[in-house]
């Protein structure tokens, strides 16, 4: 067409830069929004901190805490099964049927008591049920509560800890030494390997080197 | 149809190639040609077709929909086998979808200049087909939600896709040669665009003006253009061979008799070529009756696809009978029988379905009044697309309803289901290109005119305007 | 077509629509919910005992997927309901075991019950009770499901009317219990139990029988019938005839070097399935060391495991078979056997086709004598057991391959003398304990009829059966796996069953049930404690102790014969017996046998036997006409075409029933399983099958003179072998042919391995290539030498396809079933298959052979299926595993497709979540250490990898690397009656005995020649067929 130099322009000169813009744009665009999933869409962001109100007001802070009880008082299965049990609720009035006898805080664990109605605790961690976690094996491995529970000593509600992603549960099967404390200093939630200098490969006490399953079947199954 | 002009192209002359273009045609005019069904008002015929299509679309979306619903076992699929219609489906699409790459890389780099007419036609199949093609592999597995596990994406499981797998390969194997045709398509349409950029007003002229990118036809533009257009044509060339390699190795690597060949790779791509010029054939012989581009689309481009499509699909039936000879001469028992029972067995009726469309029929063109008869040509072409289905059929099929253990011997039925998803691919198919034709230029008018004798600068006749003799 | 949804709500599906679901409502609505939440709302749940399940967290992990199919969703706050109180010697999450025993297939052995928090999820085999040794049949393993049976009976009936409005009433059930014993007191007391008859099965309970010895003491007028399918009555006459009064044999197969089977199935369903399996293991499995093998002969009419598995197999008509074993008499007395005159006279008599065959296995007797037996099946007349005893007694045998024992059961009378008392109207009260003889008894006693001439009957029945239904007064009774009882073996060994939950439903066990008739209203712990502490010396509470925790009674019950038989007194027995003639005849001849799946019936409501497929026929959901091809073919039948069966006896009987053509029945014979077909309408049994009992005539189960006939109509039968194969001939011919060039099974024989001890030669022939060359890989393989490396070795020499491996699998892997729709389409999901091929001439029964292999995931070291699998879902494990993380599969089914041996199951519905939505009960049998998979994903056989998990745990905790050798069993090993299965750790050098097997020349590798190399391995097949017979074996 030979006047094709004349023809009126549809677009304002402006846009000629949306090219250049969006060049610039869309890639910084993109990965924002990546990154944005990859860190909001994670259990680390999702599921740590998750704290759930729980029926009876009980608080490890004090009891495990403060009055320095050992977890397997209550958690009693915890060396001997995959499920560290709650403890029933006879464990409780083990104490408090002299113990803050008529305190109003415990009247639920009372009435449970007395009709045989369990009390229903709100599951914190919640692992996926399509993986096998085995409480036993790594209390006997000694891989310290505050691994994965985090400071349960001091909270008066407890909450999640820590991610309890696959991705976690990687980092410590791939490396578990940093993870392991002396089999007596388990349930010791204070203890810190690295500031006492422990060696697992040293330990005395250790029968075996601890090697954790990393093939699927180790946990999906 | 005046066949006198249309054969007229088809006797090679010594002293000069015969027209591509034929009758008095000038650049004007072709424009002319090619824009007239975007300008005309919408026909009654169109609205019927595109209809149809839609309905096509519908019972697609349903059928995907229970799908989704009930679960994968809404298919007649078993646990012997565990492919059938839907890869049967996808490899059939992506099969169609290469003759057009094919046409406008390959030709391009081969300068065939009769390809220009037909291209853009066939590109744009190719991209629907492709389309329809992408649909089976993402409908096919159990759970739809998690199939973004098949892309490398970092997640919180610390888990990576398997990259030993040709299931993985394929994905990135169609998704790119997807994107690099789209690139290719859009980078010939953006002068024609211009050109109805120019042409048309209002809205039309705006969305037009958008995807002209601003095009005016300046030497320089002109310029990038070809480069741009060169180097598209250089990366997708090897595309045409590497997709379909790569979807033929999800059988080839695997260990299934009648899978498992080296053979699978070429005889892929041979057939691919051999169903999508059987497409492009069915398309153009409508668009040029339909659109009376019989000057532009002529009988010499059919002739030229007929002979493509009479040599690959002579290589399909090498490959045949290369597979039978392969199976009895590797002395492989399993083998064997797969092959015996493929002609003989349960599913006889498919393989000589198969053997009768693909490697019969085309031979008819070897004779000439066959191959330049338009109805010959349409149905042959018909029927060449239908063996082709079947053919993916019986290798993903028979292969796997008799396997190595005797026990495990079954026998796939298909359900109304996997019948309705099939024929919704092609209603999708058709959608699109209704709309294609609707709204695009069907032939790529840029590069028609530079094979028309007044496109050579050094033509020492001018068409019958300008006076003989040289100055 | 429609939809697959629709088509099984409308059609017959093992279960029906919610609707119709169940009678409670509110027991529905409670269970519908997933758990764990669900043990809070159980509690409530009328009639569900709330300890039993306070602590079903544990089962948390088996409902896996069921929420985490859609996994991207936020998890919804789950609750934990600790127990009140723990109770002691609890561990949530671990199981526990119970030794108790049962009754199945007519054989009593004892078990060793696995229980989750109150919930008995599996039952095996007691390993220190003599007649299970660690094993059970495929019925033991089903009972995990029975207990938990949707449509078991939860009300008192009257008149075949519930008593409840839905909600199950505890008081009820005793109140109308004592009101029946008031009034049998009323009509009976005065007249000493005049037309007072109980009528139960063959249940060698002390504690019953001892109650009912009471009860006859109280009414000494009163009659007592058994009604039971395994009831040996012809065996019993035949040893009374002897002077063995009430008295039954027990054989000794460990003994035996020599086994000859006339009609007897004793290592299918016919007796002391379990223990012979076991013995006659034993003398298998010495061809590896010793180089001897024991040697089987069986006359059939129609394939049974024992024929399957027999050395040499005459194909031979029921009718026929006491002249055969006459003419053998002949041939044994020529060859100078001591037997009376008379009988050899007789047998002079009878010509015989099968001279050869009989010679032949007379001269293997006589050369064998104290170390052969000779067993006749149940079904033959008592003329047949007389001889054989004599034959078997003349031997030397008797006391040494077999042995005379008395029987605990009380003198009884059969049922058909029951019917004429009542018809006669002598009967006014019938009490029925667990006995359905409505469905069950012969077509001309026309039961059901003569049950309405009774005043008062009243029944006890696991389900509302047809009896149940029929009689004035139904009880409920409780599942074994509910009540304590006493059972005594055929061997003598007593066991207490103990229960293992409370039941369900309020109701009654049969000895409640009897005492309650005598206004005893003890329990059953009470009852079975007092029976036994007449008998105990000493401390009692300690040896109770001791008998649960063994699951036995040490000392046995009832004494052995010692004298030996008057044989003279045999010569009576055959007088009168004119030639028979059906030897000659041509007429067709009806043979009704007792179903491998379903036995008389009572198992017709259990979807896992209901599935499973037929050893030989591999049907299932069905029973069908048995009909050999060259008879269907002169008769123009087909698999699938309806034939109409009439028998014209004193009345005439019609059933028009589906055809099944298989190789193996004698030509003019029709085989009829019995046990389906049955009116009684549950969520299972409904629809499946065709009710042979219509053409039984009397006792015997062989009948002459049927008349065959196609009538118009074609059914579908679902089959889970040659799935949806028109013409059978074609494939199994194809099939054939293609099984032996492929050496898939390898036949070998006794003379081959003396011949060729390392088999290299024998074994060129199955090879493609040379397994040791050809070795070529692809891909790197995982280090497969170091830890723990798992495999195992499946003999097929001792493998008798009794299906035990898998329903056990099935139990203890939470498998779904998926209802004969879906197996017409062959998606039925067992991880481990028992793949059946004939061999032989299809035209000439005797000389089809068929072979038994049992297929599941081999865990190939280099798996096509992990190579192809685009996700890495599944991939290979360090111990050598084939590992599947369902949660991370796609579903592509790619692997499924590249697997060689096609044991990938893919769940095209979501299976699990339809079995439990449909019925809440099924749940609770769940595996809670195995996840239940979910729409969309792949599964197959693990090797029990959580049972791994579990070993693996132990021994770190004990501070070991190494997993000791049988700390790991996987379910089909510990089930398997025969130990065809071994698995263990393939790097333990020390004590592995897989390893051990692997090293044996006999082991190959299935489709070797495509260096699979898989863990699961097979020990060739060994025949030991007599030289003198050797042509009309086939290998």
């Amino acid at each position: 067409m030979n006047e094709g130099d004349r023809v009126t322009p549809i677009f304002p000169k402006w846009t000629n830069h949306i090219p250049t813009a969006v060049a610039i744009g869309a890639p910084l665009v993109l990965v924002s929004v990546v990154l944005a999933v990859w860190y909001f869409f994670s259990p680390k962001w999702t599921d740590v901190g998750y704290t759930p109100k729980q029926p009876v007001a009980f608080s490890h802070q004090l009891h495990a805490g403060q009055m320095g009880m050992d977890c397997r008082y209550c958690h009693s299965t915890v060396e001997r099964a995959a499920f560290a049990a709650i403890p029933p609720t006879e464990t409780c009035m083990g104490c408090h049927s002299m113990v803050q006898a008529k305190s109003p805080r415990l009247q639920l664990v009372r009435e449970s008591y007395q009709s045989g109605k369990p009390i229903e605790w709100v599951k914190v961690h919640m692992l996926p049920e399509h993986a096998n976690f085995n409480h036993s094996i790594h209390v006997n491995s000694g891989v310290n509560c505050a691994s994965c529970h985090g400071r349960i000593d001091q909270m008066k509600v407890v909450g999640q800890a820590q991610p309890l992603s696959m991705g976690w549960c990687l980092e410590c099967h791939r490396n578990p030494s940093p993870n392991l404390v002396p089999k007596n200093q388990v349930t010791n939630l204070s203890y810190d390997p690295a500031k006492e200098g422990y060696v697992p490969e040293k330990d005395p006490h250790r029968l075996r080197g601890v090697n954790p399953p990393q093939h699927c079947s180790g946990c999906h199954y | 149809m005046d066949t006198s002009v249309t054969l007229a192209n088809l006797e090679e002359h010594v002293d000069k190639r015969s027209p591509l273009v034929l009758g008095s045609e000038t650049f004007s005019s072709v424009t002319n040609i090619v824009s007239r069904p975007m300008e005309m008002t919408t026909p009654k015929a169109w609205w019927i077709c595109f209809l149809i299509a839609l309905s096509g679309l519908g019972v697609l979306g349903a059928a995907i929909g229970y799908l989704f619903w009930e679960g994968v076992g809404v298919w007649g699929l078993n646990n012997r086998v565990g492919w059938a219609w839907d890869i049967t489906n996808f490899v059939f699409w992506v099969g169609i979808g290469h003759a057009g790459t094919l046409i406008s890389a390959i030709l391009f780099l081969f300068r065939q200049k009769w390809r220009t007419s037909i291209n853009r036609a066939a590109e744009a199949m190719t991209i629907f087909a492709v389309i329809c093609a992408l649909i089976f592999p993402g409908i096919h597995v159990g759970r739809v939600w998690v199939a973004y596990w098949l892309f490398p994406i970092p997640n919180q499981m610390a888990m990576w896709p398997n990259f030993r797998s040709p299931l993985l390969w394929d994905v990135f194997a169609v998704s790119t040669y997807f994107t690099v045709s789209t690139l290719f398509w859009f980078v010939g349409l953006i002068p024609d665009i211009a050109t109805f950029r120019d042409r048309s007003k209002g809205i039309r002229k705006f969305v037009y003006g958008l995807f002209a990118l601003g095009w005016r036809g300046s030497h320089r533009h002109w310029l990038n253009y070809e480069r741009a257009y060169l180097i598209l044509a250089a990366l997708s060339t090897p595309l045409v061979l590497s997709v379909h390699t790569i979807v033929s190795f999800d059988f080839a690597t695997s260990q299934l008799p009648g899978w498992h060949a080296t053979i699978f790779p070429p005889y892929f791509v041979a057939g691919a070529i051999f169903s999508g010029f059987a497409m492009v054939i069915n398309l153009m012989i409508i668009c040029r009756w339909v659109f009376k581009l019989e000057h532009l689309v002529t009988m010499r481009h059919f002739e030229n696809m007929a002979k493509i499509i009479l040599l690959t699909g002579s290589m399909v039936g090498y490959a045949y009978a290369m597979e039978f000879f392969i199976a009895w001469y590797s002395g492989n028992p399993y083998e064997r029988y797969i092959f015996i029972s493929r002609a003989t067995g349960p599913y006889a009726w498919a393989y000589w379905t198969m053997v009768t469309c693909n490697v019969i029929i085309p031979q008819l063109f070897w004779v000439r009044k066959i191959r330049t008869n338009l109805w010959a040509l349409f149905i042959i072409s018909v029927f060449v697309n239908i063996g082709m289905w079947f053919e993916r059929f019986v290798i993903i099929v028979t292969s796997l309803h008799r396997t190595f253990l005797p026990s495990s011997w079954a026998y796939f039925k298909p359900t109304y289901v996997d019948i309705a998803t099939f024929i919704g691919s092609f209603g999708l198919f058709f959608t699109l290109f209704l709309l294609f034709i609707r709204f695009l230029p069907i032939v790529a008018i840029a590069e028609v005119k530079t094979v028309m004798p007044e496109a050579d600068p050094h033509g020492h006749d001018h068409g019958h305007h300008a006076k003989g003799g040289a100055h | 077509m429609q939809s697959e949804n629709n088509q099984e709500k409308s059609g017959k599906k093992y279960w029906r629509s919610l609707e119709e679901m169940a009678e409670s409502p509110e027991l529905l609505a409670q269970m519908k919910n997933e758990f764990p939440s669900g043990a809070a709302e159980l509690e409530v749940t009328p009639g569900v005992d709330r300890r039993s399940f306070l602590g079903i967290i544990g089962a948390s992990a088996a409902f896996a997927g069921l929420t985490s199919a859609t996994g991207c969703i936020r998890k919804p706050a789950e609750k934990i309901l600790p127990y009140n109180k723990r109770p002691e010697d609890l561990v949530e999450g671990k199981p526990q075991y119970y030794a108790s025993a049962g009754r199945f297939g007519g054989s009593v052995f004892g078990l060793l019950v696995t229980s989750y928090e109150g919930r008995p999820t599996k039952v095996d085999g007691n390993p220190s009770h003599p007649m299970s040794l660690g094993a059970t049949n495929a019925f033991a393993q089903a009972s995990a499901l029975e207990v938990y049976d949707p449509d078991r009976s939860q009300s008192v009936l009257k008149k075949g009317v519930a008593q409840t409005s839905g909600r199950p009433d505890a008081k009820l059930l005793k109140t109308t219990l004592a009101a029946a014993a008031a009034e049998i007191k009323a009509t009976h007391g005065s007249t000493g139990g005049q037309g007072l008859a109980v009528l139960l099965e063959a249940v060698p309970s002390p504690t019953l029988l001892g109650l009912l010895r009471e009860f006859q003491t109280t009414y000494p007028k009163s009659t007592v019938t058994i009604h039971d399918a395994a009831m040996r009555w012809n065996e019993m006459t035949a040893l009374a005839s002897f002077g063995y009064a009430n008295a039954h044999l027990f054989h000794r197969l460990e003994e035996a070097d020599v086994v000859a089977c006339f009609d007897a199935d004793p290592l299918g369903i016919e007796g002391d399935v379990v223990r012979n399996s076991k013995m006659y293991a034993t003398k298998r499995k010495s061809v590896d060391e010793a180089k001897t093998m024991s040697r089987l002969y069986v006359a059939e009419p129609t394939f049974t495991n024992t024929g399957v598995v027999a050395d040499h197999r005459l194909s031979l008509r029921s009718s026929a078979m006491g002249e055969a074993l006459l003419a053998l008499a002949v041939q044994l007395a020529s060859k100078g056997l001591n037997l009376p005159a008379e009988v050899i006279a007789r047998g002079k008599q009878v010509s015989t086709a099968n001279e050869k065959w009989l010679k032949a296995l007379a001269a293997d007797l006589m050369a064998n004598q104290g170390k052969s037996v000779i067993m006749v099946g149940q079904d033959q007349r008592a003329w047949v057991h007389a001889l054989a005893l004599a034959i078997n007694s003349a031997l030397n045998n008797l006391g040494k391959t077999l042995v005379v024992r008395s029987s605990p059961l009380p003198a009884a009378s059969p049922l058909h003398e029951l019917t004429r008392e009542i018809n006669k109207g002598n009967v006014k009260t019938l009490v029925i304990i667990d006995s359905n003889p409505v469905y069950t008894a012969a077509a001309d006693l026309s039961f059901a009829d003569a049950l309405q001439k009774v005043q008062t009957s009243i029944h006890l029945g696991y389900h509302a059966d047809e009896t149940g239904v029929a009689c004035a007064l139904h009880f409920p009774r409780s599942h074994a796996l509910e009540s304590w009882g006493d059972l005594v073996s055929s061997d003598g060994t007593a066991a207490i069953v103990q229960p293992v939950i409370e039941p369900l439903y309020p109701s009654l066990s049969d000895v409640e049930f009897l005492a309650g008739l005598m206004g005893n209203t003890k329990n059953s712990y009470e009852l079975v404690q007092a029976q036994w502490k007449k008998s105990t010396t000493g401390d009692f509470d300690s040896s109770w102790r001791r008998w649960l925790h063994d699951g036995m009674v040490k000392g046995t019950v009832g004494e052995t014969f010692s004298a030996k038989p008057e044989l003279s007194k045999l010569a009576q027995q055959l007088e009168g017996l004119g030639t028979s003639p059906e030897s000659t005849s041509t007429q067709m001849e009806l043979r009704l046998v007792l179903d491998r799946s379903v036995y008389d019936g009572r198992y017709a409501n259990n979807a896992w036997m209901q599935e499973l497929p037929d050893s030989v026929t591999k049907l299932t959901w069905d029973n069908a006409a048995l009909i050999s091809p060259k008879t269907a073919k002169a008769k123009g039948i087909k698999t699938g075409d309806f034939v109409e069966i009439k028998l014209k006896q004193d009345k005439e009987a019609i059933l028009k029933i589906a055809a099944f053509v298989v190789p193996g029945v004698s030509e003019n014979t029709v085989v009829v399983p019995l046990g389906y077909g049955r009116s009684f309408n549950g969520r299972v049994s409904t629809g499946t099958g065709f009710n042979g009992y219509s053409l039984l005539f009397g006792e015997n189960r062989f009948a002459f003179g049927a008349d065959v006939q196609r009538v118009s109509g074609t059914y579908e039968l679902a089959t889970t072998q040659e799935h949806g194969v028109s013409d059978y001939s074609y494939d199994t011919t194809v099939g054939k042919e293609a099984v032996e060039s492929r050496g898939v099974t390898r036949e070998i024989t006794l003379a081959a391995i003396k011949a060729d001890p390392s088999l290299e030669e024998t074994f060129k022939k199955f090879n493609l290539l040379d397994p040791k060359k050809h070795k070529t890989l692809l891909w790197t393989k995982t280090n497969t030498t170091s830890g723990n490396q798992w495999g195992m070795t499946i003999d097929l020499n001792s493998c008798t396809g009794c299906n035990a491996c898998t329903v056990a699998c099935q139990a203890e892997n939470n498998i779904s079933v998926v209802g004969k729709k879906r197996v017409l389409k062959s998606r039925e999901m067992h991880w481990i298959r028992i793949d059946r091929y004939f061999t032989g001439n299809v035209d000439t029964p005797d000389s089809i052979q068929a072979v038994f292999q049992p297929m599941a995931c081999a865990h190939c070291e280099t798996a096509p299926c992990e190579q192809v699998c685009p996700v890495a879902a599944t991939v290979h494990g360090v111990e050598g595993t084939n590992d599947i993380a369902y949660n991370r599969c796609i579903g592509t089914r790619y692997c499924a497709n590249n697997c060689p041996y096609k044991v990938r199951r893919f769940n095209y519905f979501n299976f699990s979540k339809e079995n439990d939505a449909d019925n809440p009960l099924y749940a609770m049998q769940k595996n809670p250490r195995v996840t239940v998979r979910f729409r969309g994903v792949i599964e197959k056989c693990t090797y029990c990898v959580q049972r791994i998990n579990a070993a693996r745990v132990e021994s770190k905790i004990r501070g070991e690397d190494i997993i000791r050798e049988g700390a790991v069993v996987t379910a089909c090993q510990q089930v398997c009656p025969t130990d065809a299965i071994t698995f263990g750790n393939l790097a333990d050098e020390v004590d592995s005995r897989v390893k051990m097997l692997k090293a044996l020349p006999r082991n190959y590798a299935v489709l070797s020649e495509l260096a699979l190399e898989p863990r699961t391995t097979f020990l060739a097949k060994v025949r030991n067929p007599n030289p003198e017979l050797e042509s009309s074996t086939q290998l």
